[in-house]
């Protein structure tokens, strides 16, 4: 049996996990709200975007634009979104477990181009001996880092060393809830048009200068938005991971308090005991 | 006298920057200066850095405004850009620097487009910041 001080040591540890935890789950909480901020001030951007891109595609249809081209997909580049820090309950093992068997279907049986995108993405991945294209670490879901994804997909799609590129991370559907899921980033989809394509439209220069512009930044605004959804669904989860574990340091301290008290109890009452049946020998 | 409006929308990947009914705007097109007023044909323009200038209830605000497009119809303009700065958003001195830092570059700024535009918009951030 523990003695009362190995137990009183076991409760201060505990106690201090638990504010290591809970200071976690603080920051977490701040950071998703800074980040959800973030989501919310894009988004009248890629709606109004995605206007734009369906009113040209709408109306300048003779040509196809290169980055909207379908081709037969006989090699596929990846995107693989996880997590630098751990500390973030499943995260990342649902998504690298969601991934691996996805990559394993691709034809040929892997991705012809891939790219790593967080410290713990690029362990689990090139410990399976995968060869990564580029690898970006320590990694902050701006527009910058979502600039230069863009321009790795449309040098290689256009390039014609890809066919199709996917991009594989978490959905936050909420903040309790996260989802690893796919999507297809080029060629870029051809959105059902819901509105009637309006008049005849003027192009200042030209329609095809006009979508040249457009269509790349429309991948870099959608990359922006798949890497701060990312993010918010790893602080997400590390924020309900940080809450179980503060929840779980609580019931720990107090069960080992109920546990200390009862020890102690027993030495006193073993105390007691042998003092008293020492007196009682003595009077005897 | 009360002119015609039209609804604009200026928006940024960071966020609206302005939405509301003005009579008249001024933007930095890659075919020159456009200026906008309500019933606009239906257009689609490039825009490059530069200043761009709305107008509301006889007001005139200037922003600096990155490179970008505009879209026109059913008097309905939105204005697409990579940054769009006020004149209090506005660093002036740092704008100053940035285009001396570019001059300052071996060939000048114009030597390819990137500086090129960079010194655009630096030179629109510092005429916005003078503004008066």
């Amino acid at each position: 049996m523990p003695s009362d001080r190995d137990i009183r040591m076991r409760i201060r540890s505990v106690r201090n996990i638990e504010k290591i935890t809970k200071a976690m789950k603080m920051v977490a909480a701040a950071r998703i709200r800074k980040v959800e901020a973030l989501a919310k001030a894009s988004r009248p951007y890629a709606r109004c975007l995605a206007q734009a891109v369906r009113r040209i595609t709408a109306q300048a249809t003779e040509t196809v634009h290169p980055l909207m081209q379908l081709r037969p997909v006989e090699r596929v580049g990846v995107l693989i979104i996880g997590s630098d820090k751990g500390l973030c309950g499943s995260y990342n093992s649902n998504l690298f477990r969601h991934t691996l068997p996805e990559l394993a279907e691709l034809p040929g049986g892997r991705p012809e181009r891939l790219v790593l995108v967080g410290t713990k993405t690029r362990r689990y991945f090139e410990r399976r001996k995968f060869h990564a294209d580029q690898v970006f670490t320590g990694w902050e879901p701006d527009l910058d880092l979502a600039g230069r994804l863009a321009d790795l997909c449309t040098q290689w799609f256009l390039g014609g060393e890809v066919d199709e590129i996917r991009c594989f991370y978490t959905q936050a559907i909420s903040t309790m809830l996260q989802e690893p899921t796919q999507a297809r980033l080029l060629p870029l989809a051809d959105e059902p048009s819901g509105a009637p394509p309006p008049a005849d439209c003027l192009y200042e220069p030209g329609a095809q200068e006009a979508l040249d512009q457009i269509l790349p930044n429309s991948l870099r605004i959608r990359l922006h938005q798949i890497l701060l959804e990312a993010r918010s669904a790893e602080l997400g989860s590390r924020l309900r991971a940080m809450t179980n574990a503060t929840d779980n340091a609580e019931k720990l301290a107090s069960e080992l308090t109920l546990e200390f008290y009862r020890i102690r109890q027993t030495n006193i009452t073993t105390e007691i005991l042998e003092i008293s049946s020492g007196a009682e020998a003595l009077k005897g | 006298m009360s002119e015609k409006t039209f609804h604009l929308e200026i928006v940024t990947p960071r966020g609206l920057i302005f939405e509301g009914e003005a009579t008249w705007i001024r933007l930095p097109g890659v075919l020159g200066e456009t200026g906008i007023l309500a019933d606009h044909a239906p257009l689609l323009a490039l825009l490059e850095p530069g200043v761009g200038v709305y107008r509301v209830l006889d007001r005139d605000h200037p922003l600096a405004l990155g490179e970008g497009f505009v879209t026109v119809g059913e008097n309905r303009v939105v204005v697409l850009v990579e940054s769009a700065d006020r004149p209090e958003d506005i660093d002036r001195e740092a704008a100053r620097q940035e285009v001396a830092r570019l001059d300052a570059a071996p060939g000048g700024a114009w030597v390819d487009p990137e500086s090129r535009a960079r010194r655009r918009l630096a030179m629109a951030r510092q005429q916005v910041a003078a503004w008066s």
